[in-house]
């Protein structure tokens, strides 16, 4: 396992390697033509708006960790690298979990970088010397921004598993990076989704007389009871809808984070696991 | 005899095709092991099976006496090289950096010994040029050189000559030889080029439909097959009717040159074909090939 790690973390790292250094180059690109751009249009004296945080970066890592998953594990499969590990005897579950790591520790280096520029750019965590102008407040202290990490560590982990998953039980690599596509946008298009059919009216509308409610029409497209529940879960659930929400979670609601965490562990666990059952038993060509 | 694979009715189906169809092969310590068969008999599949990329339907395998349902096989496996299909290699690596990619996945401690491999195939003078540049030869070189790594006593080339030139394929055959005899290395390779295989096997495997038709060694198959007299004439009708008459076994090979197989007398044969106003030109004795010996082995020409 660590003769792979050591491999693996050489090959995607290496210098020169442009599906690794690409993400990571947007990584600071991005952020920071992000955060000049704010300073400048509100001017240098103008108090920060209130809203929690200023660039939430979770889809956009979800989707860079999404394109470097694909290209490195679908070279790999492509150059014989997998199979080459086989031959010279590496275990089929120490292959899957290395790439696992890996595919991990790129997320986990990232979601560094993206907290650094939350510091950065957030005036209630900077130092006071730091700040221009007057500095609005934000509302973010220290145990928010630990917990913050701590579910962006855990929703990108997820992220990392369901990916790596993907594309390792997939029969070739071409299909399991368009699956991986697929299963990033059906992620993302129904946390999207959620919010508004749970905003559904339960009824169209409502004749009231002296006060009280004498006919109702009931609206036939309202989601109640056991769908409502779980709908209103998958956000909770998936790392999309964990990201799209991540600065708005109240972190004294301790059961929530603790929801989400688990959440983020369960999917990790489950495709880790399945994910090298499949692998196990595939046909290498 | 101590035998580093050992194959027990193999079989490995795709979908309804069967590929294997119980295989069953020895192929002992030190052999260079020539695994000759049609396209799609499947010398690929059992060597698929033996790397560990498949898993065979039923039957087994053992690979330095342990069986491939032994949790242990990987350290089997760790003595083993091999270039199956395509060579594995990275293409946008030099031929070193490939070499030490390898060394890496092995957990080899250093990188001695890489500039020792790329002698060996010829490679010491790619450069930095990556491989992704290299003609077919060279990566396939390459191929054998990533197999190379770690000194494997046991390597498996599926049609290793493949789209070399002669040259190379002259070092690839060298290579091979100086291997087996300087390391003992033991070898299988599957190729078509029967010729090529024959400069260099000590023992076949003959595979057609899944299956082993025959397994030999190389002086076991000097022993069988047929020796013959090859003889060029002015007129090969002629010498149809002396030899059908004489029925005496024989091939032609074009219109005026034959393959007697048979222990004749020259004289005779001279003074049969001269009744006949036939001349002989030449005479030689001749070894049927090993070519001519699978060809029989699979049925005649309708099977070549």
């Amino acid at each position: 396992m660590r003769k792979l790690l050591h491999a693996d973390f050489f090959r995607l790292f290496r210098f020169g390697n442009l599906q690794f250094w690409m993400p990571f180059a947007i990584m600071i690109i991005y952020p920071t033509v992000f955060l000049i751009t704010k300073q400048i249009s509100m001017g240098i004296q103008t108090p920060y708006p209130d809203d929690r945080v200023n660039f939430n970066l979770a889809i956009f890592i979800e989707f860079l960790l999404l394109f470097l998953t694909g290209t490195y594990l679908s070279n790999e499969y492509k150059d014989g690298a997998i199979r080459n590990k086989i031959i010279v005897g590496a275990k089929r579950k120490n292959i899957y979990l290395s790439y696992l790591l890996t595919i991990f520790l790129t997320a986990l280096i990232m979601t560094v970088m993206w907290f650094t520029f939350i510091v950065i750019g957030v005036p209630d965590l900077r130092p006071q010397e730091f700040n221009f102008g007057n500095p609005g407040s934000t509302g973010i202290g220290i145990f928010d921004f630990i917990s913050y990490f701590l579910i962006a560590v855990m929703f990108l982990a997820a992220t990392a598993s369901i990916f790596t998953f993907t594309i390792l039980s997939s029969e070739n690599s071409s299909t399991g990076a368009f699956v991986s596509i697929i299963v990033f946008f059906v992620m993302l298009g129904s946390v999207m989704l959620i919010p508004h059919l749970l905003n559904i009216n339960e009824y169209n509308s409502l004749h009231m007389e002296d006060g009280v409610i004498i006919e109702c029409e009931r609206n036939p497209y309202y989601v109640g009871g056991a769908a409502r529940y779980i709908l209103q879960f998958i956000p909770d659930f998936l790392p999309t809808g964990q990201g799209i929400q991540l600065f708005d979670i109240d972190t004294s609601d301790y059961m929530h984070t603790a929801k989400m965490l688990l959440s983020s562990a369960f999917i990790t666990v489950s495709t880790t696991i399945t994910g090298i059952c499949l692998f196990k038993r595939r046909n290498m060509k | 005899m101590e035998y580093v694979l050992e194959t027990n009715e193999l079989y490995k189906s795709y979908k309804k095709v069967k590929a294997a169809n119980g295989i069953t092969m020895r192929v002992p310590k030190g052999a260079i092991y020539g695994f000759v068969g049609k396209n799609g008999a499947g010398k690929t599949t059992l060597m698929r099976l033996i790397c560990g990329l498949q898993e065979p339907d039923s039957g087994y395998y053992t690979l330095y006496g342990r069986k491939n349902t032994d949790k242990d096989i990987c350290k089997s496996r760790r003595r083993m090289g091999a270039v199956i299909e395509a060579p594995i290699v990275y293409p946008d690596l030099s031929a070193e950096n490939n070499l030490k990619q390898q060394y890496r996945i092995l957990g080899l401690p250093s990188f001695d010994g890489i500039s020792d491999i790329l002698k060996v195939v010829g490679l010491e003078n790619a450069g930095k040029k990556k491989a992704k540049n290299f003609s077919l030869g060279m990566r396939q070189r390459l191929g054998i050189a990533v197999a190379l790594a770690g000194d494997p006593d046991f390597i498996v080339l599926d049609e290793p000559i493949n789209g070399i030139d002669p040259e190379g394929i002259i070092e690839i055959r060298e290579l091979i030889l100086r291997l087996n005899k300087e390391r003992q290395t033991t070898f299988l390779i599957s190729s078509h080029i029967l010729d090529e295989l024959s400069k260099l096997a000590t023992h076949y495997g003959f595979i057609e439909k899944g299956c082993i038709i025959k397994e030999i060694s190389a002086e076991e198959l000097e022993k069988a097959i047929r020796k013959c007299i090859r003889v060029e004439v002015s007129d090969i009708k002629a010498l149809c009717r002396v030899l059908d008459s004489m029925n005496i076994e024989y091939k032609i090979l074009s219109d005026k040159k034959a393959d007697i197989y048979a222990k004749i007398g020259i004289t005779e044969l001279v003074f049969a074909l001269s009744k006949e106003s036939c001349e002989i030109f030449s005479a030689t004795e001749h070894d049927e090939s090993l070519e001519s010996y699978y060809i029989n082995l699979m049925g005649g020409d309708k099977n070549a």
